[in-house]
């Protein structure tokens, strides 16, 4: 859905994604008439509730899904055109990166991850809360910058975004440890993300003024 | 040092230089920008500063305006030195630059773009009535008539120059550097603006002018200074001067002379064929064949059509009309992607539209390799590493290793990446638009031996450039492109600079040289 939207109309990826997030979210607000769903079967909580070797399912689902992206952009083709298209779309249509694809593929990808971790939750408090994910897209978007992806496109790993992930997990649960108000936890996440997309603008800035500064060296005449 | 000093004297009103900058060097990573460059400027003169795609105009005029800082050398302001220049001290002596990308805001009005900056205020309110004055006052000095009130986004290129002078001249003002002012205007346009260029002389204030358009020069200079791989070659009176012998200045021999080897001879068969090609805006109808084997260079004036031939050959731009013939079979390449099938690599005009800046030299050389390092889209390490490996030791391109950023190389070793990019798949049809601007005269010449091997393995090569004496030096034979159309094709005897120019500006041959 997201990739209709983005890829062929050129929205903003943020901006498709939060629209439709409300489009559903709304929409199962309709469908349930905003009370929770209970009554789900055994087998289903055990998916997220359970655990196997003595690890939690869900720490085994994150080990997996980590180490297939990881896979994933280390190791394929379409994790190496994703950086291509992020970073110069120019120069990858140039280069016959088929960029549209790739982008769908990712939207796909991504929606395919956020319906497996809706199920995981749901499996987990064994029923389905309308409310329960809200404010998740924030903290996804926190982790990531956190884990060093630039919003404009073109940077971070994988790995990067485990380590943000962990950050934000960490800090919501050291501050839930220290009895820390939730009110004052949610100021706390906003103050993080304005901090961390800070740092990454003060870094690109430099970036690009050293950047220029060797363009002009590169035709250092008239352009 | 010599042409400085030259420079200072042939101020013949008696004035002395308002501006000098002597002994100037700047290097960024291993390209001399600017090596010892001298330019000396007086009060009420209009001064061009003259030189090819990379001689050093525009970094010297940047170091004028303290934007960049010099790496040696040493600033005179009214004979004093100055212990350094930087943008808010040059803003104070009255140095203002008119860059080629204009800084007018489009959703603004005329006289909101001329008040931009300096707006008149009282308790922070602004005061249109003054604005407004200000602004038809501020226009009516530079003798021109603009409605106040239009959006500037509305104005054409030559109006909103004119702003921009008029901004400069709001405040204090003592030299104006203008870069390529004339690049996008038509004649009667470049008429009116020479004729407030002149005023502002009159007015005792010092212009410098960059431009490469030779009759223009003539035109409106006083004194021209022509430099050439960031050095001055020398500082004559526009008057005293032929229009050949500033070009002699500006090519200098180097190059030809650096590149004395034999041309390949190429083959019968025609590999790629154009045929009346047209685009939405720009062609008007371009046809050539293309040999195997053969450097086919591609030459015109700025607007002629040069990248666009190139980008609607590689399918990166629709094309309205006309055929393409790859192997005497038509084809039309939809998109790069269908392009690269049929053995096509395109280097394009300008390197940010070709490198990934922050990937390794491994990733940006396979770029283009997908099919090829994996082939069930899984990535064949070794085998890329290998290939990339050979690709940057056949280009001798000069990197640390594989695994370097690509924008730790020089621009010279960046282009190889880039044509390394088309070798790893074996492209047999090169698309090269520009492909030496702005590399320094060494890496020029490295990467036209690189051209001509590729053509006796058998490659064949389509290439425009600016700089003319380039073509005459490398290509087997000329395409000369006038406002969009192929005007003919020169080789053998007829390629010759004369003839080239006269079919470039005029669209005609000079004596039916052309065939």
């Amino acid at each position: 859905m997201n990739a209709v939207l983005a890829v062929p109309f050129g929205i903003n990826s943020v901006i498709a994604t939060l629209g439709t997030l409300y489009v559903a979210r709304g929409t199962a607000q309709l469908l349930t008439g905003g009370v929770a769903v209970y009554g789900v079967p055994d087998e289903y909580q055990a998916f997220g509730g359970g655990s196997m070797f003595g690890i939690p399912n869900p720490v085994l689902v994150m080990l997996i899904v980590v180490i297939a992206f990881v896979s994933l952009e280390r190791f394929t083709l379409l994790g190496r055109y994703a950086v291509a298209v992020g970073s110069n779309p120019e120069a990858s249509y140039l280069s016959g990166v088929p960029g549209r694809r790739i982008q769908a593929a990712l939207y796909v990808l991504t929606g395919t991850m956020a319906g497996l971790a809706g199920v995981m939750l749901s499996s987990r408090l064994s029923s389905g809360q309308i409310n329960t994910g809200v404010g998740f897209e924030f903290d996804v978007i926190v982790a990531t910058v956190l884990g060093g992806t630039s919003l404009a496109g073109g940077e971070g790993t994988v790995a990067g975004m485990v380590i943000g992930a962990l950050i934000i997990g960490v800090l919501a649960n050291g501050l839930n440890l220290l009895g820390v108000p939730s009110f004052w936890q949610t100021v706390a996440q906003g103050v993080v993300l304005v901090l961390a997309v800070g740092l990454d603008v003060f870094l690109r800035q430099r970036l690009a003024a050293r950047r220029r500064r060797a363009e002009t060296a590169g035709r250092h005449g008239s352009a | 040092m010599t042409a400085s000093i030259r420079a200072t004297d042939g101020v013949s009103e008696g004035s002395s230089p308002l501006l000098r900058l002597a002994g100037v060097t700047l290097a960024f990573g291993g390209v001399r920008a600017l090596d010892g460059a001298s330019f000396a400027v007086a009060p009420g003169e209009i001064h061009t500063l003259l030189g090819e795609n990379g001689a050093g105009k525009s970094t010297l005029v940047k170091v004028m305006a303290g934007v960049l800082r010099p790496d040696a050398g040493r600033v005179f302001w009214e004979n004093v030195e100055l212990d350094h220049l930087d943008i808010s001290v040059a803003r104070r002596l009255g140095i203002r630059i008119i860059y080629q990308r204009l800084s007018t805001v489009a959703h603004l009005s005329v006289a909101e773009n001329l008040a931009l900056g300096r707006e008149p205020t009282r308790f922070g309110i602004i005061l249109r009535q003054r604005e407004r004055r200000d602004a038809a006052a501020a226009l009516e000095r530079l003798g021109v008539s603009l409605d106040l009130d239009r959006q500037a986004g509305a104005l054409s290129v030559a109006e909103r120059q004119l702003i921009e002078i008029g901004r400069a001249l709001q405040g204090h003002l003592r030299v104006l550097v203008m870069d390529e002012p004339t690049a996008s205007l038509g004649e009667r346009e470049v008429e009116r603006l020479f004729g407030v260029i002149r005023s502002l002389r009159t007015g005792g204030i010092a212009v410098i002018f960059i431009s490469h358009k030779l009759a223009e020069v003539m035109t409106i200079s006083d004194r021209v200074t022509v430099l050439r791989d960031g050095r001055t070659i020398d500082t004559v009176s526009a008057r005293a001067t032929s229009s050949s012998r500033l070009v002699e200045m500006m090519v200098g021999r180097a190059i030809a002379q650096g590149f004395q080897e034999e041309r390949g001879s190429p083959g019968t068969e025609v590999v790629l064929e154009a045929r009346d090609l047209w685009t939405e805006s720009v062609l008007r109808g371009v046809s050539f064949a293309l040999y195997r084997g053969e450097i086919l260079g591609v030459y015109g004036l700025m607007g002629s059509g040069r990248t666009e031939l190139a980008r609607a050959l590689f399918g990166a731009d629709r094309l309205a009309a006309g055929q393409v013939l790859v192997d005497g079979r038509i084809v039309a390449p939809g998109s790069p992607a269908e392009a690269k099938h049929l053995g096509m690599g395109l280097v394009p005009e300008e390197r940010p539209q070709s490198v990934f800046d922050e990937l390794s030299v491994r990733e940006n050389i396979s770029s283009a390799s997908g099919d090829l390092i994996a082939p069930a889209g899984i990535i064949r390490g070794g085998k890329e590493r290998r290939l990339a490996s050979r690709i940057v030791d056949s280009l001798g391109v000069r990197t640390t290793t594989i695994e370097a950023p690509l924008r730790s190389l020089s621009g010279g070793n960046q282009q190889k990446v880039v044509l390394g990019k088309w070798l790893m798949r074996e492209a047999r049809i090169l698309i090269m638009d520009d492909p030496t601007a702005g590399v320094d005269v060494g890496a020029k010449l490295e990467i036209y031996r690189l051209i001509r091997r590729q053509t006796r393995d058998g490659a064949s090569v389509l290439m425009s450039s600016s700089e003319l004496p380039e073509l005459l030096a490398i290509a087997n034979r000329i395409l000369v492109l006038h406002q969009g159309r192929s005007v003919g094709i020169l080789c053998g005897e007829a390629m010759t600079q004369r003839n080239v120019l006269h079919l470039a500006v005029r669209g005609v041959a000079a004596g039916g040289a052309a065939d």
